[in-house]
């Protein structure tokens, strides 16, 4: 087993697809509960201390999501109290914990998943959809950094020779635009050099093929099948109609029976596997580490 | 013969896309609880991607043309860590305008994919990455009228702006209530107005500034190298 960060792009990018589209279209709330305790609890386990700001962030989001709900929607038939002659009810109360539970879990997954992928294991997957398209993706990532020293360079030497001033707004705006022009014409001179020297080189005379050092081992597809085979089941099961809950005019649950059970446990299942590897490698490491 | 035959098989590409989005709405709203309006939504975004994306693949691209895209692209980039007022969008359009639909779209789609890099990835990647890649696409489309005409660039890129910032607005009510409800897409719009009236300014800002210039850029390479 290795770590989540050193498992092949493509497994992690399905994973976290099928967790993510789960956890936004499922609305039981043990569902969301889980997705909630258990995305923050990968978010934790890959940030360690660091996590803290962004826990208070989503803290923070939570309240207002919840709040929202009952500000802007009165339907529902147990009204708590009255405020201006408007009910607020416990249904559109529940309703908006249930939904703001649901989106701060996304923004964890959504964070873990920034925290695992960089944009060389991004540019990994999406070489394999367009290895072409990977080309110009990776090609404009290099001038970003060539552009941004050139913008540096071009400007230092209108300053020498005086085109150059930020005394006030306009001066600062006209100095700069007259940079980026000229940063323009040098990027698209220096990328026909470039493109020539690729042609050159053999670059469109057979079809593009993507390379990577990330190679698909045999964890790897175990982990992504296994992903996709919890998330197939567990939308089966809410494809039965056992993970309904509907909010409006009282809130009703699906009676529990066992597509219900199959359902959540395998979301579980699915949410904790991450964390579990994680948690699993660094114990071993630990215990290996305490032999030497 | 051959014609025809590439003819059978867009044909086939459009009914296959058209097929395929329905399908998408259909399993959505069977499979889950309420009509789940998000996936189905993102799984269209997604489905046009691809399709452009494996599109994209199989035609004959230069090489000078991909190395032009790449730079037009690390432009755009570079243009989104202006604070306030963005040339993003302009860039997008001054691209898709000068050197074609399919240039454009994958320019927008490729600067909304990388930003967010920096700006966060997530779920609304695939939505920002249409509607960045549809306004170069039409700017592609309209590029006969636009070349010639620079008011009217102007009024079309303050157009986008206000098509982008609501698309987006779209998005957000689907974020937040999973299903669209007119209600919130107005309180969304409503809400937004500033960021809509920022990226209007910037796009007519920019497009008054740099579609001289990088105009002439662009067609000074067309002509010269042939892109």
């Amino acid at each position: 087993m290795r770590r989540i960060r050193d498992m092949h792009p493509l497994s992690v990018t399905v994973f976290f697809v099928c967790v993510t589209m789960l956890a936004m279209s499922v609305s039981h709330p043990a569902v969301t509960a889980a997705s909630l305790v258990l995305s923050m609890l990968l978010f934790t386990v890959l940030k360690g201390a660091k996590s803290i700001r962004t826990h208070i962030l989503i803290l923070i989001f939570f309240i207002i999501f919840t709040l929202i709900n009952p500000v802007i929607s009165h339907k529902g038939s147990t009204v708590l109290f009255m405020v201006n002659d408007t009910p607020v009810t416990l249904e559109s109360l529940l309703y908006g914990l249930n939904a703001a539970a649901g989106l701060c879990s996304v923004f964890y997954w959504v964070f873990s998943f920034s925290a695992v992928m960089d944009s060389e294991r991004m540019l990994c997957v999406f070489g394999l959809i367009s290895p072409r398209a990977a080309l110009v993706a990776s090609c404009s990532i290099r001038y970003l950094t060539l552009i941004k020293a050139q913008y540096r360079r071009t400007k230092l030497s209108m300053r020498a020779i005086g085109l150059y001033t930020d005394g006030n707004i306009i001066d600062l705006i006209r100095g700069n635009m007259r940079v980026f022009s000229s940063v323009i014409g040098w990027a698209l001179e220096n990328g026909i050099a470039t493109a020539d020297s690729m042609a050159a080189r053999g670059c469109g005379s057979t079809k593009r093929t993507a390379f990577s050092v990330k190679k698909f081992r045999l964890g790897d597809g175990i982990f992504m099948a296994a992903a996709l085979m919890l998330s197939a089941l567990c939308v089966a099961c809410s494809a039965l109609g056992s993970l309904k809950i509907t909010f409006y005019p009282k809130t009703v649950l699906a009676p529990a029976d066992a597509a219900g059970f199959i359902g959540i446990a395998s979301f579980i299942l699915l949410a904790v596997m991450p964390s579990a590897i994680e948690t699993g490698v660094k114990l071993k490491w630990r215990r290996s580490m305490s032999e030497v | 013969m051959a014609a025809t035959r590439l003819r059978f098989k867009e044909v086939l590409k459009y009914i296959a896309v058209l097929a395929f989005i329905p399908a998408i709405a259909a399993a959505g709203s069977l499979v889950f609880d309420e009509q789940r309006h998000i996936l189905v939504s993102l799984a269209v975004a997604a489905a046009a991607l691809g399709v452009f994306f494996l599109g994209y693949e199989k035609k004959q691209v230069g090489t000078r043309r991909l190395v032009v895209t790449a730079i037009m692209t690390s432009l755009c980039l570079f243009g989104r860590f202006i604070p306030v007022i963005k040339p993003v969008a302009a860039l997008v359009i001054l691209t898709g305008v000068y050197l074609g639909c399919e240039t454009g779209f994958l320019t927008g789609a490729l600067t909304a994919l990388i930003s967010n890099f920096w700006f966060g990835q997530g779920p609304w990647t695939a939505f920002m990455m249409l509607a960045l890649g549809l306004v170069g696409f039409f700017s592609g489309a309209l590029s006969k009228v636009l070349i010639k005409n620079r008011p009217l660039l102007i009024v079309f890129g303050a157009v986008c702006g206000a098509a982008y910032s609501m698309i987006m607005d779209v998005w957000t009510v689907l974020w937040y209530a999973k299903g669209f409800s007119p209600k919130l897409y107005l309180a969304a719009v409503g809400t937004s107005i500033p960021y809509l009236l920022s990226y209007c300014v910037s796009n007519v800002v920019f497009l008054v500034i740099l579609s001289k210039p990088v105009g002439d850029k662009l067609m000074r390479v067309k002509i010269k190298y042939g892109v």
